[in-house]
């Protein structure tokens, strides 16, 4: 077991216990969860888990604050969207696509991480945003190559969708949605191990010596740009194929599900609530934050009826005014629990 | 005298013209920039009034970016929730105007003045009020820690703009200029908007103001020094913390001023507005240097210069201009045109 | 011997994780020049700084004229008495050295009479009043970050290296102008490798090692015993 976490073990009982969980959960999903909207949160947490834990491979491990991480999501998503349009249905495209999102995003972090020699850190973060910002405004602009505002269907191969029988397990009935949520799953299972292996390898350990003092480890002698850009590149090619599985699954991408900015503040308080620099953390967070997003709506809805008669207090507790909450949990967070959930359970501070 | 240096005054050799023109190159910018414009565009009318609304736009972003500036240089502290005193000025400003319809309705200059002075007032208040605050309770607490301010102020930005969706509701507000400022004039075959005009002026008298009180008073040479060593401000004692939460006062509060200008220039708010424009802001601040106002002002003119050019010849390259503009000046000088603040 | 200005009790000062002062305990005494000495990386500096307040010691005490000071900030300390001069000087570049001095008169005027023997003591600052403060050379600097910790009364002063990369002639205005201060009933605590000018100054010693104080006497006694100045700092006091 130790060998395949890399090493990396949670380091506390109740944390094993919660990943445990949440891999049968998810692994079982289908059977366990029947119904396509289960199904759609399990494969919805499976991608998250994959994307929030690149961004702590570059924020938790490497220091590095970077506000262009949807960018290389939809570069993956866009990726298989633009080689299916082109190459038509079927899993070369499918492969093309991905392999050419990631292979983007590689490129242009690689040029992101080359800028940020010649400028300051605290730069290098409001340069990200701005570049983010310009290429999704680019994206919704080039609307004959990209589907501009309204996005792009993907056809994806017959044996993922519904239509596709393949017979009954436990009860219910295996279709090609299925085999697509197994797609996912196995996918970012095996990609969440590799980034342990990352971390825990000498590459991650002085990606952290960097992080902690990168003036010393430069005087030691680690060449400090080159890890941060290694370490740039791997967390964009890692999210591109996230973003990749993602169009697969959804069967659709549009500026709105990959480059807003909502999703780059999700990733964020995920991180940062599940804890930095500890990849469980993403696990964790990701599962909670998804679970309640869809069920405490719910309840922030019942709750607003409730005192509907009362001035300002049903606003604030408006489902729509989940975000306020969660940015409050956000700071709360920052302040109180720096090392995040894991970071509690593990008890350090 | 005595076996002190010989007190004559020492001839100080000339430097070459290069080296000293390099200061002022910056400032070349702004007029190269329009005279590119004038080649490149075409019509002579079209050129004259984006010219105009590129100087108008780049005001407007000045004074939302020069409080920014000066908080991030003299305190070395970033604020992402700046965006949110953007929209909550804009939203403020606008309820005031549309409480005060009567004055905006009317036919006179002055009434429709003071009506827009009263909006800003209440605006500056109310996030300078708010400036306060943030710096008290989400700031303070993080001094020191570059990640965990920018995380901070980004979960300070959305709070804020959730409570902008509780307090006014979800939708957009439309606000229509003051009677007076509404409509163009026509100069040399072009229509100049009023408004746009009135709004270089403003941005205009805030840089005047800025350098006056920097250049001029006892406060203004404490920030002055304190962005440069702020340490060293102390070891002369000055509490420089009091001149630090002046400053983002300053800053929220002057982003205020800016948000209910861009209201009356997009004539339409939002509560995402703030953000939609702190993208530029940053660029401007990056490229202007950090802690300079004269930095900060060039940089905003340029950058509103370029994207009314940029937006007329190919409307979808109007952002990517502008990133560009940001990349090519770094390469040029990698801390911004005017630098104050020493690399830390 | 009238009290001492400044007395440091068990003063212990970390820097993120680096134990850097290990209990100094020092007595400054009044109107008189005690020069700092030691190895490079002794804890002069950081002795320095702990005093203005700039890092705080986790233990001890400091005590200006009786009362304490450490846990006060360093505007409090300045404005307690306490002139500072820091081993980069500390100047602001992009102001003038009108502004400059304009800045360190906390009322807002310079006193005239100071400004009368600052000009006396740096002639060059005259010249140079209108100037950018970045455009002056290293010694300029050096004179007007001293003559900005003069232009408030001050009880004591600290002073970190000002000789460091001068040229002699340089050094000797300074050195005329710190002796004048003394001269007029000034305290000065001085960090300085270059023994000339510490002979030359100094009335008191105190040599600093691995974060402690190792010996306390008299310039005289510590100039004229190079077998002594070679067990405390390891070198001779070598005169240019």
């Amino acid at each position: 077991m130790m060998r395949i976490l890399s090493g990396d073990s949670p380091k506390s009982a109740v944390l094993a216990v919660l990943l445990a969980l949440i891999l049968l959960a998810l692994a079982f999903a289908p059977f366990l969860f029947p119904g396509s909207r289960s199904l759609e949160t399990a494969a919805r947490i499976c991608i998250f888990i994959v994307l929030v834990a690149s961004y702590d491979l570059l924020l938790g491990y490497g220091g590095i604050v970077s506000f262009a991480h949807t960018m290389f999501f939809g570069m993956g998503a866009y990726g298989v969207a633009i080689a299916t349009a082109r190459m038509g249905t079927g899993y070369p495209a499918l492969a093309t696509g991905a392999l050419a999102g990631m292979v983007a995003a590689g490129l242009v972090a690689l040029l992101i991480a080359l800028l940020s020699l010649r400028v300051r850190a605290i730069f290098f973060a409001m340069i990200t945003l701005a570049i983010a910002s310009a290429v999704a405004v680019l994206v919704s602009q080039l609307s004959t190559f990209t589907g501009g505002e309204d996005g792009m269907n993907i056809r994806i191969p017959r044996e993922l969708t519904p239509a596709f029988r393949l017979g009954e397990v436990m009860g219910t009935g295996i279709n090609g949605k299925i085999l697509n949520y197994y797609l996912v799953f196995f996918c970012c299972l095996a990609l969440f191990l590799l980034m342990l292996r990352i971390v825990n390898s000498p590459f991650g350990r002085v990606l952290q010596a960097i992080r902690e003092n990168a003036f010393r480890a430069e005087a030691i002698g680690y060449r400090v740009v080159l890890y941060r850009a290694l370490a740039t590149c791997l967390s964009a090619m890692i999210a591109a194929l996230a973003g990749s599985l993602f169009a697969i699954w959804l069967r659709y991408v549009g500026p709105a599900t990959t480059l807003g900015m909502e999703i780059m503040m999700d990733i964020l308080l995920i991180v940062v609530i599940g804890g930095m620099g500890t990849m469980y953390g993403a696990v964790v967070g990701t599962a909670i934050f998804v679970l309640a997003q869809n069920y405490l709506k719910t309840l922030m809805g019942g709750m607003s009826e409730a005192t509907s008669a009362l001035p300002l207090i049903p606003d604030l507790l408006s489902p729509d005014r989940w975000l306020l909450w969660l940015g409050i949990l956000f700071i709360l967070s920052v302040y109180f629990f720096p090392t995040g959930i894991v970071g509690r359970l593990r008890g350090t501070r | 005298m005595t076996d002190a240096a010989p007190s004559h005054a020492p001839t100080m050799t000339k430097l070459p013209l290069a080296e000293r023109l390099r200061p002022w190159l910056p400032v070349l910018l702004v007029p190269v920039l329009i005279v590119v414009g004038y080649l490149i565009i075409p019509s002579q009318s079209s050129w004259l009034t984006l010219t105009v609304s590129g100087l108008a736009m780049g005001m407007m972003i000045f004074v939302i970016a020069s409080g920014m500036t000066l908080v991030f240089g003299l305190m070395d502290v970033i604020n992402f929730g700046h965006g949110a005193f953007i929209s909550f000025g804009a939203f403020v400003g606008t309820t005031v105007l549309l409480a005060l319809g009567q004055m905006t309705g009317a036919p006179s200059l002055l009434l429709n003045l003071l009506a827009i002075a009263g909006a800003v007032l209440a605006a500056m208040i109310v996030t300078g009020g708010m400036g306060w605050a943030f710096e008290r309770a989400i700031v303070r607490p993080v001094y020191g820690s570059h990640l965990k301010q920018i995380l901070v102020t980004m979960g300070g930005l959305i709070v804020a703009e959730q409570l902008i969706y509780v307090i006014w509701g979800g939708h957009e507000i439309v606000i229509a200029r003051p009677e007076t400022l509404k409509g163009a004039i026509t100069f040399a075959g072009a229509a100049l908007e009023k408004y746009r005009l009135v709004a270089v002026g403003v941005g205009l008298i805030v840089f005047l103001a800025l350098r006056l009180v920097l250049r001029r008073t006892k406060l203004g040479l404490i920030v002055r020094a304190g962005v440069e060593n702020p340490e060293m401000v102390q070891a002369l004692g000055y509490n420089i913390t009091r001149v630090f939460v002046g400053v983002f006062i300053a800053g929220s509060a002057l982003a205020g001023l800016g948000g209910v200008m861009w209201a009356l220039y997009q004539e339409v708010i939002t509560a995402h507005m703030g953000n939609e424009i702190m993208i530029l802001v940053f660029i401007v601040v990056i490229i202007g240097g950090l802690g300079s106002v004269e930095g900060c002002f060039i940089g905003a003119l340029t950058v509103g210069l370029v994207q009314n050019y940029a937006a007329f010849m190919e409307p979808k390259l109007a952002l990517i201009s502008n990133i560009a503009l940001m990349v090519a000046i770094l390469m040029w000088r990698p801390m911004g045109m005017v630098p104050v603040v020493k690399a830390k | 011997m009238s009290d001492p200005i400044l007395r440091l009790k068990g003063v212990k000062t970390d820097i993120a994780q680096y134990h850097i002062l290990h209990g100094v305990d020092l007595d400054v005494p009044r109107g008189a020049v005690t020069m700092l000495l030691g190895r490079n990386g002794a804890g002069k500096t950081t002795t320095l700084r702990t005093i203005m307040g700039l890092w705080k010691p986790h233990q001890g005490e400091i005590l200006l004229d009786g009362a304490h000071i450490n846990g006060l900030n360093p505007a409090q300390i300045a404005r307690r008495g306490i002139g500072f001069v820091p081993e980069d000087m500390g100047i602001f570049s992009d102001l003038t050295v009108e502004e400059n001095i304009r800045l360190a008169a906390l009322s807002g005027q310079p006193i005239p009479e100071r400004l009368d023997w600052i000009f006396e003591a740096f002639p060059a600052l005259r010249t140079f009043w209108k100037s950018a403060a970045g455009t002056l050379s290293g010694g300029q600097k050096q004179m007007l970050s001293v003559a900005r910790a003069v232009v408030e009364d001050r009880e004591l002063y600290l002073i970190d290296e000002p000789s460091k990369g001068l040229a002699p002639a340089i050094v000797a205005t300074l050195a005329k102008a710190l002796k004048d201060l003394k001269n007029r009933g000034a305290s000065i605590l001085m960090v300085e490798q270059n023994f000339s000018l510490a002979k030359a100054l100094g009335d008191h010693v105190a040599v600093m090692d691995d974060g402690k104080i190792i010996w306390t006497g008299s310039m005289k006694e510590l100039a004229s015993d190079t077998g002594l100045q070679e067990r405390l700092m390891g070198l001779k006091m070598e005169t240019a």
